[in-house]
């Protein structure tokens, strides 16, 4: 039986349980989940007030920043951390979040803390789960299927409102689910039966395939005016709005079609372009970092069957954000 | 840098793997805890994880991998045993060696892809394994050894000494002479599970009386005086065939074996007590060879012969040693930790500290895994399963107070225990006192109708106001009288049927739940610095009643491994007939909580022992 390695939260949906350590099994041997005693997957406790001659980051985002696969110190947070000596990364990183639950986590634990500098990197599939009410999860203690609730946001007349809070709690079935909610629930990917297909029965063959029909697994950012990308950068505008005047630093992580370029990523590069319209916001575009690697090295940054970065690949992004990290650091002495 | 050991033991039954750090252990846990199959034999991936997650380290990070037994002298003992037994046994070639060529043999290359492809693999041989498990953690810094188990490679019974760091075996028992293998043909014969119901037979064996100790000895097995023996292999199955015993053997004691689950006889608990006899003779004379060779005051033991505590409390009271520390996990699922331990001191050079702040180096046996209080209530919460919150003081007096009410109570608190015995982090709990408690546990939580009493747990200060026991127990591995003026005597006659329920219900002292029939009890002494939270409910059971021991039994069913997550204590709670569960500081109270509906018959789950 698997450590439960979550906590319910009314507002968030759920949170890491606090002052936890739970070894992972994992393809590459499992890693170590350890949190703080707020249940994030932070080496540093969240103080009110940052250390003396610290510059502190809040980063922000989904499994990809909490750092499923690898150990925390493995993280390209952690290895940002490391280069910069004074620089302190607070990760709020929480796997199986939309960009809008991360902003509800800055609300809830950051807004009132000390810090210098706010760093958001979306997984660029979290449009996905922004725009989602449920989600499809597989519960990692018990191995069963179930749609989970979250909270989600609407844009009405360019406002955000927020609904489903307080969370329903539980898993539920798909008959379960309300009758409106029914076309707004994320499971993990476009064409689910033919990814099921595929990953069955064809897996040898699924870069070929990818490669071949150039399959865009977020086409959502290709249109300006995709009601999903209105609402994702809507969050992230009024979320940076609320970072009370600090810079803000975005950097989505692509995914591993873009890294190993079998999909285009023109899209997702310029819709986050558009954010740089806003007077505190600097987009990092990463991928330029990723396609500098032989392409034979790009599926290191990758597991074998599962898409999280590997430890090279945290050293590769950690590379991609050093100078935009650097410049904010220096700026600050 | 530390030297951190990862022991594993696998392939035979009760898989474990231990971390040792230093020589420290760190961790220690059975696989069944996590497969919920009693017993599993497969690599322990679940029990790997939650040493390195214990220890906060990586396999990369491992100074070895240390397996508990040697594969290819064990193959060489099947192959040469065969070829002995030739022309028969083809039948057990054919079903052992898909598994010795598929799996055993290739325990370097498992590792390796399991856990790390670099790290370091070592094999230590299976009774320097358990002779390592006994003398490291004792609290000896010389001591004589004693390992008696089924066979593990050759040896069946091993005689050695440890001295600091140094352990030495100079004397062994090989197969197919075994003192463990002649025990589990009796246990197969009077109708129990082989290496699983050895314990049911221990407790049998208190209702009869021994008239077949003569025959054992004129046909089964010779002993010497130096507690050196042999078997007649023409009464035993397991040279050649795929049986404990041979027709030779039904002939000799009369009949075929009891059916499994069938009416225990008279008979039954005569042949019980009958193989008791010739087993305790067999220890008693091996210990008293062990002191003479060695000269020394200790005693450390360890294979699955030694989780015998009724033979283990005549050592004591024969006063052959000063002292006697028995490894809590001494089947083959400690082999693990003592795998680890001798590779640490003898082969990194790392010294041994004997413990000398506590008991002995085994922490109590708690060194599985504990799971905070903020861990319980995400599991509650997220099911919406009604519970209090108390402080560490309230759920002492809370609990203390439901037993003496003649509640039972599943008890869930700290980190789990390794070996066989529940200790009070994974127990059952009620009132020692009570007429009633011995028939409720049995019939409304472990569904048997058992002839075994329970065991109790007493605070280590008033052990003897109750027990003729001079010394601590903490791992329930000794037997001992109640003293004789709590008796309640009466006819002990068992009728002509067998039938022992009668007899069993009986009350025999002032604390019937715990006293077996001969006025024994097996006995786990309770110390405040290596079990507060436990030791502060019988604490406060004795400022309510006046009596310092409570009942404790294991936390599962009959059959099922013992609970180890919030989710399997639960479940067992619901599944059973006890009233309150404590999961940490969180108390569950049953007629408060939801239906539990479950979509098969959990009952047909679980193998009977």
């Amino acid at each position: 039986m698997a450590r439960q390695i979550h906590e319910y939260h009314p507002t968030i949906g759920y949170t890491f349980i606090p002052e936890l350590r739970a070894r992972i099994p994992h393809e590459a041997g499992g890693y170590t989940v350890k949190t703080n005693s707020k249940g994030f997957r932070c080496e540093h406790e969240v103080t009110a007030d940052k250390p003396p001659h610290t510059y502190r980051i809040a980063l922000f985002g989904d499994s990809f920043t909490a750092g499923d696969g690898v150990n925390n110190s493995q993280r390209y947070g952690d290895v940002l951390e490391k280069r910069f000596p004074g620089l302190q990364v607070l990760n709020f990183g929480l796997s199986g979040t939309g960009t809008d639950q991360q902003y509800l986590i800055y609300q809830q634990f950051v807004k009132e803390i000390e810090f210098d500098l706010l760093m958001i990197c979306p997984w660029v599939e979290n449009i996905r789960r922004v725009a989602a009410h449920y989600r499809l999860v597989t519960s990692r203690a018990e191995g069963e299927e179930g749609y989970l609730a979250k909270p989600y946001f609407e844009l009405q007349d360019r406002k955000l409102n927020l609904h489903q809070v307080p969370v329903p709690k539980g898993t539920f079935t798909k008959d379960q689910l309300p009758e409106q909610d029914q076309d707004y629930v994320d499971v993990g990917g476009r064409h689910q039966l033919a990814r099921e297909l595929v990953n069955t029965y064809l897996k040898p063959l699924k870069s070929v395939i990818q490669s071949a029909t150039k399959f865009q697994p977020v086409p959502a950012y290709d249109d300006p005016n995709n009601p999903d990308w209105q609402l994702m950068k809507a969050i992230l505008v009024q979320w940076a709005s609320e970072s009370g005047g600090r810079p803000v630093l975005i950097a989505p992580i692509p995914m591993y079609h873009h890294i190993e370029q079998s999909a285009p990523a023109d899209g997702i590069v310029q819709r986050f372009e558009e954010l740089e319209q806003h007077p505190n916001i600097n987009v990092v575009n990463t991928l330029p970092r990723f396609w500098e690697e032989p392409t034979k090295d790009r599926k290191r940054c990758r597991f074998k069957t599962d898409p999280h970065l590997t430890p090279y690949g945290h050293q590769v992004l950690a590379d991609a954000l050093a100078p935009a990290v650097s410049r904010y650091v220096e700026a600050a002495k | 840098m530390s030297i951190d050991v990862l022991g594993i033991s696998c392939y035979y039954h009760d898989s474990a793997a231990t971390l040792v750090r230093d020589g420290e252990i760190i961790a220690a846990v059975q696989e069944e805890r996590f497969t919920r199959r009693k017993h599993d034999p497969g690599f322990p991936d679940n029990a790997i994880n939650y040493c390195l997650e214990e220890g906060e380290i990586d396999p990369n990070e491992l100074s070895a991998v240390v397996f508990y037994d040697n594969p290819l002298q064990t193959f060489d003992r099947i192959v040469k045993s065969l070829l002995h037994a030739a022309p028969n046994g083809v039948d057990q070639w054919l079903k052992a060696a898909p598994t010795w060529l598929g799996l055993k043999l290739k325990v370097q290359q498992t590792i390796h892809e399991r856990l790390d492809p670099d790290v370091k693999v070592l094999f230590s041989d299976h009774h320097m394994s358990h002779a390592a498990s006994a003398f490291y953690p004792s609290p000896y810094s010389d001591a004589a050894v004693i390992t008696m188990d089924g066979v593990g490679e050759w040896a069946t019974t091993a005689v050695g000494a440890g001295h600091g760091e140094s352990l030495e075996i100079f004397d062994e028992i090989r197969f197919p002479h075994s003192l463990g293998l002649l025990y589990s043909a009796f246990t197969y014969y009077t109708g129990f599970r082989v290496n699983s119901g050895e314990y049911k037979l221990m407790g049998l064996a208190a209702y009869g009386e021994p008239e077949y100790e003569s025959l054992i000895r004129d046909h089964l097995i010779d002993i010497k005086d130096d507690g050196s023996y042999r078997l007649n292999m023409d009464y035993f199955g397991f040279l050649d065939s795929n049986m404990m015993i041979s027709q030779k053997f039904e002939d000799l004691l009369g009949g075929p074996a009891r059916e499994p689950e069938s009416r225990i006889s008279r008979r039954d608990m005569n042949l019980a007590s009958s193989i008791q006899v010739v087993l305790e003779d067999v220890v008693l004379k091996l210990a008293r060879r062990a002191r003479k060779q060695t000269g020394l005051p200790n005693l450390v033991l360890a294979g699955g012969v030694a989780l015998n505590c009724v033979a283990n409390g005549k050592i004591l009271s024969e006063g052959i040693f000063d002292n006697v520390w028995i490894q809590p996990a001494a089947g083959d699922a400690g082999g693990a930790l003592g795998a680890a331990l001798v590779a640490s001191h003898t082969y990194f050079d790392v010294p041994r500290q004997v413990e000398t702040r506590g008991r002995d180096g085994q922490k109590g046996s708690y060194l599985g895994p504990a799971y905070s209080n903020r861990e319980v209530k995400a599991f509650l919460d997220y099911r919406e399963y009604p519970y209090s919150q108390v402080s560490d003081d309230e759920r002492a007096a809370t609990v203390a107070s439901a037993i003496a009410d003649g509640k039972i109570i599943g008890y869930m608190v700290g980190r789990m225990e390794y070996g066989p015995r529940s200790l009070g982090a994974r127990s059952i709990l009620g009132d020692a006192r009570n007429v009633d408690t011995q028939s409720i546990m049995n019939l409304k939580i472990k569904f048997r109708e058992s002839f075994r009493p329970f065991a109790p747990s007493v605070l280590e200060a008033y052990c003897e106001e109750y027990f003729g026991l001079k010394t601590d127990s903490p791992y329930m591995l000794l037997v001992a009288p109640v003293n004789e003026d709590r008796w309640i005597v009466s006819d002990t006659v068992i009728p002509d049927d067998g039938d022992m329920l009668p007899l069993i219900n009986r009350p025999r002292s002032d604390i019937p739940a715990v006293t077996h029939v001969d006025y024994s009890a097996r006995i786990q002494t309770v110390s405040p610095a290596e079990k507060p939270d436990y030791y502060a409910v019988i604490k406060e059971f004795e400022k309510l009643t006046g009596y310092g021991l409570i009942v404790n039994t294991s936390f599962n069913v009959r059959g099922e491994p013992i609970v180890a997550s919030p989710e399997d204590a639960y479940r067992c709670f619901m599944r059973t007939g006890i009233d309150m569960l404590v999961l940490e500081n969180c108390i569950l109270i049953k007629n408060e909580q939801p239906e539990f509906p479950e979509d098969v018959d959990w009952k047909d789950t679980y193998a009977v022992d």
